[in-house]
């Protein structure tokens, strides 16, 4: 089948689009493991909220208005961002530079509550979002069709990956991101406010997942407990490209992308096992990640 | 519960002192009935819904004057579609509460495990909505285990001879990878062999339950060159699979038959203008279809309870809690091993039509309806329904 240009085009396509919604995920998970040295395990749980909260809008008090989806990502950047800020004020900043078994369990308690918190708000229901009227329907792009919506998503995940590459290479704040993940108490003494670089970053990381959870759930569909197979894959595509690399996570997403995408057709029955296989090979190769720096600690 | 004691307690004793029968305790105390269906959980919509159902058959019979003379009195527990829970849930209600019948499960494996507490302690069970054939096979069946809900042969084999009417000389399909899926598979398969030895099945593609994004199937789909596709994608994860076909043209290009509820009112209401018009799909109830009086009864008590229309769910609850009425009735005893023999071969007079609890393996022979989704033309209301619509018998097509 895949001899067929127009299959070999949509394969293709698909695993772009896969790759770019994991990738918008994978990205706040990297910052923030770059900078906080936090492994957060509740990030694609702020991923599922981000997709509630947009349903919420989109669904739930603005149905039939059109641009309610924009809206929902919008609240959705919003209300995790200030979740974020009282989290990373109130409890997360008790744990930097702990052991690591510490951020684990108190991220993976924000799983749990994350999870009964949607349960009780949204009920155990399967939910979905309309895609919006103007990215209904597939486009003509010459050798093939294929669904505007999950074009779109490929534009974000680009668009995302130029964004943030540009904000931290050619900020001051930036700048001080890149500081701060060498040498926190260097940083310090130099008279930054580290503490604000950090929540900044907590802040950026989760609201990118809430607005990407957004966008996504526009494609698929929400229920509790949605985010146990994506933080695995995300952690995956973190692990294949690189604690903390950005690009790492980029090249890492496409990959699992396309494993995901090509695996399906070709070898249905090996699919995850692929996936799993792929990333003990880097793991024995280079542990560091493809894209990762060998230092990393 | 609590409140009616005391009261019983002191009927009985007004009723021995003035020397009445014997009789005005045992008239008095109500028949229990033990029902396990998950209220929370991923299950909880069929559960909720089939609790709803039971309720309001419960409630005909206490307005009628009981059953033998008797009230009967719903103990409901939360089975949470977790086997384990439903263990220890029906064991608590037949040993603690001493109840005379278990109804309920939703997932196979939840009726598997109420069936196993029944085998032992000798309580009736009746399963209204798990599918599995084999609650009732060789391996597992025993006196007391029944199912009042079709079956995954009937669903898939029902499917397959509208594939033949429609001409399907190639077909592919999209199954989930679990035993639902397989089940389905198997028994479609079988009978498609069977009654169009000609037909071809081309593709299979079998995304996991937990799938939420059907695209790569989808395009292995389009890829292929079939007349028709059968589909075992259930209306619970049938929306996110719609909209990502939809996107790519899909249910233009193949016709497309699917098990799995699609049919559903409560689910046709829900998805509105997101659902494919021109598919076809199946429900166990649909409340414009058949006007018979017994459809009609249940149609008004269900609105009574619950204020608006009731969804296929609703009807399991029902269906099952009527088998045991009227074995009840015909066995004149609510002893476990009278009412198995009363149920054996007993024949009800069901929403759907005469309903009859085969002797041989303890099934009924529940079809389902199946329509083109298609629609509205019924004024007043304006989700999509099946249309045409028709009830394919089980009789034939459950084994």
């Amino acid at each position: 089948m895949l001899s067929n240009p127009m299959f070999l085009a949509m394969a293709v396509l698909n695993g772009l689009s896969i790759a770019m919604v994991l990738f918008i995920i994978a990205a706040g998970l990297t910052l923030i493991l770059g900078v906080l040295r936090i492994l957060n395990f509740a990030h694609a749980a702020f991923f599922m909220l981000g997709g509630y909260v947009a349903w919420q809008v989109a669904e739930g008090w603005l149905e039939d208005v059109p641009g309610a989806l924009w809206l929902g990502a919008i609240a959705a950047g919003l209300v995790l961002a200030v979740l974020a800020a009282i989290i990373e004020r109130t409890m997360l900043r008790h744990l930097y530079g702990r052991e690591e078994y510490y951020q684990l369990l108190f991220t993976f308690a924000l799983v749990l509550l994350l999870n009964d918190a949607v349960k009780a708000i949204w009920g155990t229901d399967i939910l979905t979002i309309s895609h919006p009227d103007m990215l209904r329907g597939a486009a003509d792009l010459g050798i093939t069709f294929y669904p505007r919506y999950r074009l779109f998503l490929c534009v974000v995940g680009v668009v995302v990956a130029v964004a943030l590459w540009l904000l931290v290479t050619k900020t001051r704040w930036g700048r001080t991101v890149r500081a701060a993940r060498m040498d926190r108490e260097m940083l310090s003494t130099l008279g930054v406010d580290v503490a604000k670089v950090y929540a900044s970053v907590f802040i950026l990381g989760v609201a990118l997942a809430g607005v990407g959870g957004a966008l996504a759930a526009a494609d698929r569909s929400l229920y509790p407990g949605m985010d146990a197979d994506i933080i695995v894959r995300t952690f995956i595509i973190v692990i294949i490209g690189g604690l903390g690399s950005l690009w790492g996570a980029f090249l890492g997403a496409l990959i699992l992308g396309m494993i995901t995408s090509f695996g399906t057709v070709l070898v249905p029955e090996f699919e995850l096992v692929l996936i799993y296989l792929l990333m003990i090979a880097v793991l024995l190769v280079r542990p560091w990640g493809l894209l990762g720096k060998e230092d990393v600690k | 519960m609590m409140n009616t004691l005391p009261k019983s307690a002191a009927i009985a004793v007004a009723a021995a002192l003035v020397g009445g029968a014997p009789g005005a305790i045992a008239q008095e105390e109500p028949i229990k009935v033990g029902v396990l269906l998950p209220t929370t959980g991923g299950c909880a919509t069929a559960g909720t819904r089939a609790l709803e159902g039971h309720n309001a058959y419960v409630n005909m019979i206490n307005e009628r004057g009981g059953l033998l003379g008797r009230q009967v009195e719903t103990i409901h527990r939360d089975s949470q579609c977790n086997p384990a829970v439903a263990t220890a849930a029906a064991r608590d209600l037949v040993t603690k509460d001493g109840v005379s019948f278990l109804i309920g499960g939703v997932s196979s494996s939840e009726a598997l495990a109420i069936s196993e507490v029944a085998e032992q302690q000798k309580v009736i069970y009746m399963a209204g909505i798990p599918k599995t054939v084999q609650l009732t096979n060789e391996e597992n069946i025993h006196p007391y285990v029944f199912r009042a809900a079709d079956n995954t042969n009937s669903e898939g084999k029902s499917a397959a001879i509208l594939a033949d009417r429609l001409g399907w000389d190639t077909v592919c399909t999209i199954l989930l990878d679990y035993s639902y899926g397989h089940d389905l598979g198997k028994a479609f398969q079988e009978h498609l062999a069977q009654i169009r030895p000609d037909a071809e099945i081309v593709t299979q593609v079998w995304p996991a339950a937990s799938t939420d994004d059907y695209t790569p199937f989808i395009t292995q789909l389009l890829g292929s060159e079939c007349d028709g596709v059968f589909s075992g994608v259930w209306a619970g994860v049938f929306p996110n699979f719609a909209k990502q076909a939809s996107a790519f043209g899909f249910f233009d290009r193949f016709q497309f038959v699917s098990a799995g509820a699609l049919g559903s009112t409560k689910f046709l209401e829900a998805m509105d203008d997101e659902m494919p018009l021109g598919i076809w799909g199946n429900s166990v109830e649909v409340f414009y279809y058949p006007q018979n009086e017994a459809h009609k009864a249940y149609l008004e008590e269900i609105e009574k309870l619950i204020g608006e229309r009731p969804d296929g769910f609703h009807a399991t609850g029902w269906v099952a809690m009527q088998f045991i009425d009227e074995a009840v009735q015909k066995a004149g005893s609510v002893e476990a091993d009278d009412v198995s023999d009363a149920l054996k071969g007993l024949t009800i007079d069901a929403m759907v039509g005469p309903l009859t609890m085969r002797a041989s393996d303890q099934q009924a022979n529940r079809g389902t309806f199946w329509g083109q989704i298609s629609a509205s033309n019924m004024e007043g209301y304006d989700a999509p329904l099946m249309n045409p619509v028709e009830y394919i018998p089980a009789d034939d097509i459950m084994d």
